[in-house]
């Protein structure tokens, strides 16, 4: 609901009636009441307090003391016996309900029972206070509430919560010296009521307080057997623990059942895995194969190139080879080569004896020779003559014998002859294109496993080997950890039955033993349930609290480094407690040297006092008195166009802000005064001492 | 049967860039362990197998290059017990076989041992250019020795 009008009535410095309009004309959310201190501005601020919630902020005295509210000049000027009344009326618009009009209304009436003093406590009295809340009901139409319970549930439910009017009425001074002393229960304190868990904890300490009054009584007891407080704390013990198997078992749980299906998943994976590596392995072992082949290649050919190479001018020159045997071997024929020669001289010589006639020496007899011829030499020939032909014929063929053609001659036929028959030109043929067909055969051997090779590796190229890189180490390591799981698991299973017998037992001796001393069953019963009680309720404030310390703190320092002009990060840390830290990831502290300058620390204030009330559900506006008062002129502005730009984008935004007049500067009008709505400035008439408001 | 050679086999040094150290030096004849001699013979048969008759003149001899040395000195080493005596003859025959073939007559043995050896040098020194730039132009030396291997049988 928004807030739309303020009525005053002799409320303290505002004699007779007066009106404040604080209706949000469009996109103008902001309403200003400048006022040096002391011409009501407070009391302003407070009448709204008053007449919602019956309290007013930042008076020690409470509750409030009806007589002080009213005005001083008012119970003056009245006689003995005359009746003054004195109320505080806002007029709210309820936007979700068709914009009907609410009117709160706070009456205190008084009389004047004597003119004699001065005093205005003994000279008036209280005679009713009443509250009276108008609104309109779809089914009934206007309704009226009179009763202060009543009404306090209606504000609290339809315009706002006391709990948490603190994040829509503050004071500028006051919120400074909150954000330095950091108050981390304030905050928390904040958060559960903003959250409603204030609830949950109010029930859980309420709780506890009934646990220990039954505690109380339960002592005096238990001292007569410490048999028996043995026993409980052991059971309590055994419980905690039993409490800490179950939950680890409860992990194990957890995990055992999910890693079925992680190991499912990696099944595919690691079968890729498996497969890549294969496929790996199948490339290497052709590549091996392939050097294997260029190796024996390599060998084939070395062998068979040397064979060429030594072969080469022997086979080239077969038939200069063929020839010169063959020309040879006709001189050799023709008996010229090697030239004859006349051999066993020493023989002829022996058959041929001094006389010319031929014997034979006989076999039997070697000294007997026998007569068989006599040779007749003609021309003048004789014996001697012949053996000297033979001599000479013998000197000539041993001198052919020695000459260069006859040793080429010979020599040559020889090794000619040996090497036609040993280089042999077909064998050689077939040797050679034997070991050129093996090479080719390993080289279409090679040329089919490169192809192999090829297809091996677009398949291990369809692989995403990123994606099942390992996949099988992952899986074999799961299947290990499922493993040990189950064993640790099965393990602490036997010592949790183990614990759960050992309970047993002991709660057995429990009974026997209360039964001994005679305690009141229904006492332990009732602690039981409250035990149980708060085992449910501390996780759940603990959650709570967290899910939205973290929303909280999102939107806090969102706006905080949105409009910090340095480049500072604020968060709620995990403690409840402000941090901002600098662009060195440096903690800030809230005061001292290393600390944010007043405007920082004004900025952080209204960055927190803005996501509380982000948190809540409630439209109703900011009143905030003297909000710059103790701001530093850097963040004035800034803090100003915050509230300008949060005012003018949200509808349902708006703010009232009390100014002194040194906080109203140039630069913060000239930054406002487009969104400003409605603008008073309250004075003083002397003659009453009391609060003049002039509409600007 | 021992024969041996009146001098060295020689070589061509007129033949341009040292044709025969660069031959001698490729890996396609050294890292085949080809000897010298070897390499003299099948450059010369080379040459007698494209062109019978083709003979080059020595111009700048070189008796220095330590070419079939053991041919000159064949007699000695085989003293010494060091030489086969089968491979020196196999290099002779071979040379004779082609003085022979080229002369068309056995008479040529009648003539001195330097004429009949000057025969196969005039081969080899008339097939060196070709050999080289048939190693140049063989890219690996299977191609080489597939081109000797053929021509072995054309």
């Amino acid at each position: 609901m928004k807030l739309s009008k303020v009525t005053l009535k002799n409320y303290r410095q505002f004699n007779s009636l007066h009106e404040f309009d604080f209706s949000k004309k469009t996109n103008k959310g902001i309403n200003i009441v400048v006022a040096k201190n002391g011409f009501g501005k407070s009391s302003l601020y407070r009448s709204i307090n008053w007449c919602l919630f019956n309290k007013e902020p930042r008076l020690k005295k409470s509750p409030v003391d009806s007589i002080t509210q009213l005005n001083d000049y008012t119970e003056f000027v009245s006689k003995k016996g005359d009746k003054n009344e004195m109320f505080v009326e806002l007029e709210l618009i309820d936007e979700s309900n068709g914009n009907k009009i609410v009117t709160i209304k706070r009456t205190a009436n008084f009389l004047k029972i004597s003119d004699e003093t001065t005093n205005k406590a003994a000279s008036s009295i209280t005679t009713t206070k009443k509250i009276e809340v108008r609104y309109f009901k779809e089914d009934t139409g206007q309704e009226i509430i009179t009763n202060e319970a009543e009404a306090k549930i209606f504000i609290d439910a339809h315009i706002l919560n006391e709990n948490i009017s603190n994040f829509f009425f503050f004071d500028g001074e006051k919120l400074s010296d909150f954000i330095k002393e950091n108050k981390s229960k304030s905050i928390q304190r904040d958060i559960d009521i903003l959250t409603g868990i204030s609830d949950i904890v109010q029930t859980r300490n309420h709780l506890e307080n009934w646990k220990k009054n039954i505690d109380k009584s339960l002592p005096t007891k238990n001292k007569k057997g410490e048999l028996l407080q043995h026993l409980i704390e052991d059971v309590s013990d055994l419980n905690t623990r039993k409490n800490n198997l179950e939950k680890i078992i409860e992990k194990y749980d957890l995990r055992i059942e999910e890693l079925p299906s992680l190991i499912d998943n990696l099944t595919e994976a690691a079968g890729a895995d498996e497969f890549s590596k294969k496929l790996n392995s199948q490339i290497d072992e052709i590549d091996d194969n392939i050097d294997d082949l260029n190796d024996e290649i390599k060998e084939i050919t070395l062998v068979l190139n040397k064979e060429i190479s030594s072969k080469f001018s022997k086979l080239v020159l077969q038939k200069s080879l063929k020839n010169l045997y063959d020309l040879i071997k006709i001189e050799i024929d023709a008996d010229r080569l090697p030239s004859p020669e006349i051999q066993g001289e020493e023989a002829l010589k022996a058959i041929l004896d001094e006389n010319d006639k031929l014997y034979i020496k006989d076999a039997k007899d070697s000294e007997n020779k026998i007569v068989f011829g006599e040779i007749n030499w003609s021309n003048g020939k004789d014996r001697d003559l012949f053996f000297e032909a033979i001599n000479e014929f013998n000197l000539f063929s041993q001198k052919q014998r020695d000459s260069s053609y006859k040793k080429l001659a010979q020599g040559g036929f020889d090794t000619a002859n040996s090497l036609i028959s040993a280089n042999n030109l077909d064998s050689f043929n077939e040797i050679c294109i034997d070991r050129y067909t093996e090479i080719k055969n390993k080289k279409k051997d090679i040329e089919e496993l490169k192809s192999e090779r090829q297809g091996v590796l677009k398949k291990l190229n369809d692989i995403d080997e990123e994606k099942y890189k390992n996949a099988s180490e992952k899986r074999e390591e799961l299947k290990q950890e499922l493993k040990n799981l189950e064993g640790d698991k099965h393990a602490d299973e036997k010592m949790l039955r183990s614990i759960g017998n050992e309970i047993s037992r002991k709660n057995k001796k429990i009974k026997s033993e209360k039964k001994k001393l005679n305690l009141n069953s229904d006492d332990e019963m009732k602690i039981e349930f409250i035990d149980e009680c708060l085992e449910l309720l501390n996780p759940a404030i603990e959650t709570a609290r967290n899910e939205n310390l973290s929303s909280l703190s999102n939107n806090f320092g969102t706006t905080f480094d949105n409009h910090c002009h340095k480049n500072y990060n604020a968060t709620l840390d995990e403690n409840f407690n402000i941090s901002v830290k600098n662009s060195r990831k440096k903690e800030l502290a809230m005061a001292g040297s290393k600390r944010l300058s007043e405007g920082e620390t004004y900025l952080a204030g209204f960055s927190y006092m803005l996501a509380m009330k982000t948190m809540t559900d409630y439209n109703f506006p900011f009143i905030i008195d003297t909000p710059l008062a103790s701001c530093d002129l850097e963040y004035r502005e800034r803090i100003m166009k915050l509230f300008a730009n949060l005012t003018s984008n949200l509808e349902d935004s708006h703010a009232t802000f009390l100014f002194t007049p040194s906080e109203y500067t140039e630069n913060v009008k000239s930054t406002i005064e487009g969104h400003i709505s409605n603008h008073y400035e309250l004075g003083i008439d002397k003659n009453q001492n009391a609060t003049v408001k002039k509409v600007i | 049967m021992a024969l041996f050679l009146r001098r060295n086999i020689s070589t061509c040094d007129s033949i341009e860039d040292s044709i025969w150290k660069k031959i001698r030096e490729h890996e396609y004849i050294k890292d085949y362990g080809i000897e010298n001699r070897d390499v003299f013979l099948m450059i010369a048969s080379y040459a007698f197998k494209k062109a019978k008759h083709d003979r080059k003149q020595i111009i700048k001899r070189n008796d220095n290059g330590g070419w079939l040395k053991d041919l000159s000195t064949a007699e000695k080493s085989k003293e010494e017990g060091e030489t086969k005596e089968e491979t020196i003859d196999n290099a002779i025959t071979l040379m004779l076989a082609m003085a022979v073939d080229d002369f068309g007559d056995l008479e040529i043995l009648d003539k001195p041992v330097g004429e009949i050896q000057l025969i196969s040098e005039e081969y080899a020194n008339a097939g060196a250019k070709d050999f080289y730039e048939l190693i140049l132009n063989s890219e690996t030396s299977e191609i080489f020795y597939k081109e000797l291997f053929e021509l072995i049988n054309s």
